[in-house]
């Protein structure tokens, strides 16, 4: 109810906006020249991988997993394995990109400890993974917790050890592009030296942003830096009586962490960035498209179906984007017009869309 | 055991009698370190296969925690659900029946929660800044008000639900749960201890049986009067027979069983020839001679009455009257006044309405039914009093007003929940109260004198949040007796955006007094929002 006289008040906004845009007549972007072809890969209901091939928009094939419901899905370095996470959170299946199957299959519970990883990141020397691990021990007559933490995998002896215990509350693991820090979100950004295994760093979120609002919640749930480079979530924040919004977004080349006020409002539930640096766009009610430099909304298309999250081709022109329900809609970056909507066997099990570009 | 006698035996045979001991000590469960199983309850029996036994046969976790019989049987669901407990149906309410008497809330513990337990739906009142932001989200505040636990167990929920519930810290990060949680539960384990001195006193026994008067009123429909027999059917079981009658003549028969907790916690249902099926939830006075509550239907728990028992005695007993309000002045106007034992010698003099009235005849004398006429005078004060007959008690109150100047609804704030489709609708029940101004001549002050309900037109009417709005053609329907059905659950395609048939509206009532030119009116907000889909036994 809150968010439908939400969307409606912003009708005359974006009446307002529609003006602005015309005369700002906004330089378009430079289509690059796409360095490979394509793929993406969406986990489905309920135990499937839809490999769809983003030249044709089509679904090609289907990764049969060992265990139900795929949540979360990460890419290897060198592009040839998906590590998908399944089972609860409780198994990590290794697909073979090339052969469209999957591997082997990693399970970390055990007797009485059931570890569940929420969020993950591939060190690009390509012989780790750090996992974040929950535990729940189930006792006789209680069921407790142990602290989470932050566990490296070594990909060859399939081996786990922790590198360091962690608060409550992260949801998501980010590692720079050099492989030497890794950051942990949550309510703080925790930032790991990968070299000395130490927490270098801690930065509370929650807290008074630089430009003086306070921040009342960041949705790091879905972000994916594979285009860009940059992970980028919405937050909401709070300027005496007056709501803002904007993208935190964290340069995984630069390091840099950065808040972006786009100002009032917009309900969203993920963001990404353009492989441009330039725009990114947003999905919940809307699809909505921002400019990064000049800091506010460019263009907005309602649509009736709410999306969870997106991801965008190599070259900037398309954005997939996925709710809970069994399709991909595909939008043009630049109209934000729906392109095509390819039909999936089952619904979309955690919006994950992973979108790698093979040469 | 003593090792004595063995020595003096032969070796071997000593031996035989020590292995033959350790044996049966070990069936038995005596040896120390698996606590004393001879002393678990037998009902708990298969609890204790999970829930250890220490020295005293305390079941681990068990033995620590106080609750409602709703509290004690969501508990056993979960050992069920989660943890694989088989136990049949006679099993499990035998457990709860055993716990809630054992370890359950007295009286004053159980008072303060009563609304929960009795389904009425009001905005809470949470005591403490940190129960609210780290606990008050996904079930009431009852229910964690509904518990006494040893400092111990209040703190092993804080690891409970986030073992239970691994993204629980996702969905409250806004706030730092783990640390807001330790707070909140340092607050309850102060204030709600396992130990107290309210529980200790409590005797846990009453005698119920017998008859019982009652008085009621249902919001939409009126006041009624009647009486309940109680007969045992066994240790704390009870077979009911009520009849009531409303004010409005007509009449009402159910039968029904209840079972009584910890000797005052009665949890009844019961059912006329062809109606609806209704729960019963009352609690015994600690004096053991009221019992105070509500009854709703099984099916739309908003629909209910508010009830009050009292037990019959060879005394006479004034329940209520047939009208909350009289007019002044009026001239023969009729009033029957409910209750028990009315001698039949009675005269009008004995009847005493305060000053300003007269009783002029009585036209129909019962035990339980007494008609009079009256005349109010132009004189008589505006105000409530009690009616009486000499020196039997009465709980029958009479207002008197020459005009009424304001009418209210009630609640002032309705929730009402889409349903029809996947979960069932949650109706809203309205009433319209009229007020007198009293003796200062201003509404809505201390001194105005309360009327009682009216029966007003109801109708709903946009409560406009922003231009398009639009809620009033499909959120539901409200009919003259104040109930506020609400339209389906799921998407509507007629609805801009496909929307729910959620929104925001106000309830008017009018009213026109007898006399007056004018009508009165008053309104209420009412949200109509989503199905809940989770209905827990104490939300
Ligand atoms: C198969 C093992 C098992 C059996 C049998 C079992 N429980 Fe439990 N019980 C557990 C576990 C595990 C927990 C801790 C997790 C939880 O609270 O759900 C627990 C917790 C509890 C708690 C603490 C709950 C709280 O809110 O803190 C109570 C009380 C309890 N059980 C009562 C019972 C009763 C009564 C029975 C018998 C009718 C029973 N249990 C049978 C496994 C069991
Ligand atoms: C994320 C939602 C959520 C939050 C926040 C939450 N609870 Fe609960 N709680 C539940 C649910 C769901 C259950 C029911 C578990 C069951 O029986 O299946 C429950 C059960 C309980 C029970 C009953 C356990 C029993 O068996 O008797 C208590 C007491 C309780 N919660 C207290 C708290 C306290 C104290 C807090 C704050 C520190 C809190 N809850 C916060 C969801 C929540």
């Amino acid at each position: 109810m809150h968010m439908r006289s939400f969307a409606t008040t912003l009708v005359s906004l974006r009446i307002a906006g529609g003006l602005v845009l015309a005369l700002l007549c906004i330089p378009l972007l430079v289509p690059g020249s796409s360095p490979g072809e394509d793929w993406l890969f969406v986990g489905v209901q309920f135990d499937k991988v839809m490999v769809i091939d983003c030249q044709r928009d089509e679904v090609v094939d289907e990764i049969r997993l060992r265990h139900r419901i795929p949540v979360d899905m990460i890419v290897s370095p060198d592009k040839k394995y998906l590590y998908v996470v399944t089972h609860q959170k409780q198994s990590l299946e290794v697909i073979d990109i090339g052969k469209r199957r999957v591997m082997e299959s990693i399970e970390l519970s055990d007797g009485q400890r059931e570890r569940r990883i929420f969020g993950l990141a591939a060190h690009p020397d390509g012989k780790r993974l750090y996992l974040h691990v929950k535990t729940t021990v189930r006792l006789l007559d209680e069921l407790t917790i142990e602290p989470p933490r932050i566990v490296v995998l070594d990909l060859t002896t399939k081996e786990r050890r922790t590198l360091t215990e962690v608060p409550e509350g992260i949801s998501r693991l980010v590692i720079s592009r050099d492989g030497q820090r890794l950051y942990t979100l949550g309510r703080d950004i925790l930032t790991i030296d990968t070299v000395s295994e130490k927490v270098i760093d801690r930065r509370p979120l929650y807290t008074r942003l630089p430009d003086g609002s306070k921040l009342v919640d960041v949705f790091h749930i879905y972000g994916f830096e594979d285009q860009s480079g940059i992970y980028s979530v919405p937050y909401y924040a709070q300027a005496g009586d007056q709501p803002r919004f904007g993208l935190l977004l964290l340069d995984t080349v630069s390091k840099r962490l950065q808040f972006v006020n786009m100002g009032e409002p917009v309900p969203m539930f993920s963001t990404v960035v353009a492989p441009d640096h330039r725009y990114a766009y947003g999905v919940l009610h809307e699809v909505v498209k921002m400019d990064l430099v000049r800091r506010r909304i460019v263009r907005r298309t309602p649509h009736d179906r709410i999306h969870y999250t997106l991801n965008i081709s190599s070259d900037g022109r398309k954005l997939y984007v996925a709710g809970a329900g069994p399709e991909v809609d595909v939008f043009d970056a630049q109209s934000l017009r729906l392109l095509t909507s390819i039909p999936l066997p089952g619904d979309v099990a955690d919006a994950y869309l992973r979108l790698i570009t093979l040469p | 055991m003593t090792h004595r006698p063995l020595m003096t035996k032969s070796l071997l045979d000593g031996l035989k009698l020590v292995v033959v001991l350790l044996i049966c000590a070990g069936v038995l469960g005596l040896t120390h370190d698996h606590g004393d199983q001879a002393k678990v309850p037998a009902v708990l029996t298969k609890c204790a296969v999970c829930h250890r036994p220490d020295e005293r046969g305390r079941l681990s976790r068990i033995a620590f925690q106080r609750k409602t019989p709703e509290g004690w049987q969501q508990t056993v669901r979960r050992m069920i659900r989660l943890h694989g407990l088989s136990i049949s149906v006679d099993e499990a309410k035998a457990v709860v029946k055993y716990l809630s008497d054992h370890q359950g809330l007295a009286p004053a513990e159980v008072r303060p929660i009563t609304y929960d337990l009795e389904r009425r739906d009001i905005i809470e009142r949470i005591p403490d800044e940190a129960v609210r932001l780290a606990c008050v989200r996904c079930h009431s505040f009852a229910r964690i008000a509904a518990q006494r636990r040893t400092v111990a167990e209040w703190r092993k929920l804080k690891t409970f639900h986030l073992a239970v519930f691994p993204t629980l810290v996702y969905q409250m990060r806004q706030i730092d749960w783990p640390a807001m949680a330790d707070r909140a539960i340092a607050y309850l384990a102060e204030h709600y201890p396992f130990d107290t001195a309210a529980w200790r006193r409590w005797p846990k026994k009453a005698e119920i049986a017998g008859r019982w008067m009652i008085v009621g009123h249902q919001p939409g429909r009126g006041d009624f009067f009647g009486d309940m027999d109680i007969r045992p059917l066994g240790e704390d079981q009870f077979q009911t027979h009520q009849r009531v009658v409303f004010v409005d003549g007509q009449r009402m028969e159910r039968t029904g069983r209840a079972i009584v907790y910890a000797g005052f916690a009665w949890r009844g249902s019961s059912q006329a020839p062809e109606g609806q099926k209704i729960k019963e939830v009352l609690h015994l006075s600690e004096d053991g001679q009221t019992f105070v509550g509500r009854w709703f239907q099984a099916a739309h728990d908003q629909i209910g009455a508010d009830v009050t028992l009292y037990r019959k005695t060879h005394q006479m007993l004034i329940l209520g009257l047939s009208v909350r309000s009289l007019r002044a002045p009026t001239s023969g106007k009729r009033v029957t006044i409910y209750g028990t034992n009315f001698s039949p010698a009675l005269a009008p003099e004995d009847i005493d309405f305060g000053p300003g009235i007269v009783v002029r005849r009585i036209e129909h004398l019962r035990p339980d039914e007494l008609t009079v006429v009256l005349d109010v005078r132009a004189d008589a004060p505006d105000r409530e009093r009690h009616v009486r007959i000499g020196k039997a008690s009465s709980h029958a109150r009479v207002a008197v007003y020459h005009r009424i100047d304001y009418i209210t609804v009630v609640p002032p704030l309705g929730l009402a929940r889409l349903g029809g489709i996947k979960m069932p609708k949650q109706h809203q029940q309205f009433e319209a109260l009229a007020f007198t101004n009293g003796p200062d001549g201003l509404p809505k002050t201390r001194d105005d004198v309360a009327l009682g309900p009216v029966s007003a037109k109801w109708s709903l009417a946009e409560d406009t949040t922003d231009p398009n709005d639009d809620d009033v053609k499909f959120v539901g329907t409200i009919d003259q007796s104040g109930l506020f059905t609400p339209a389906t659950d799921g998407p509507n395609p007629a609805r801009r955006k496909s929307n729910n048939n959620t929104g925001q509206v106000w309830v008017v009532a009018t009213y026109t007094p007898e006399g007056a030119r004018q009508p009165l009116t008053a309104r209420a907000k009412l949200i109509v929002t989503v199905p809940r889909f989770i209905e827990w036994e104490i939300r």
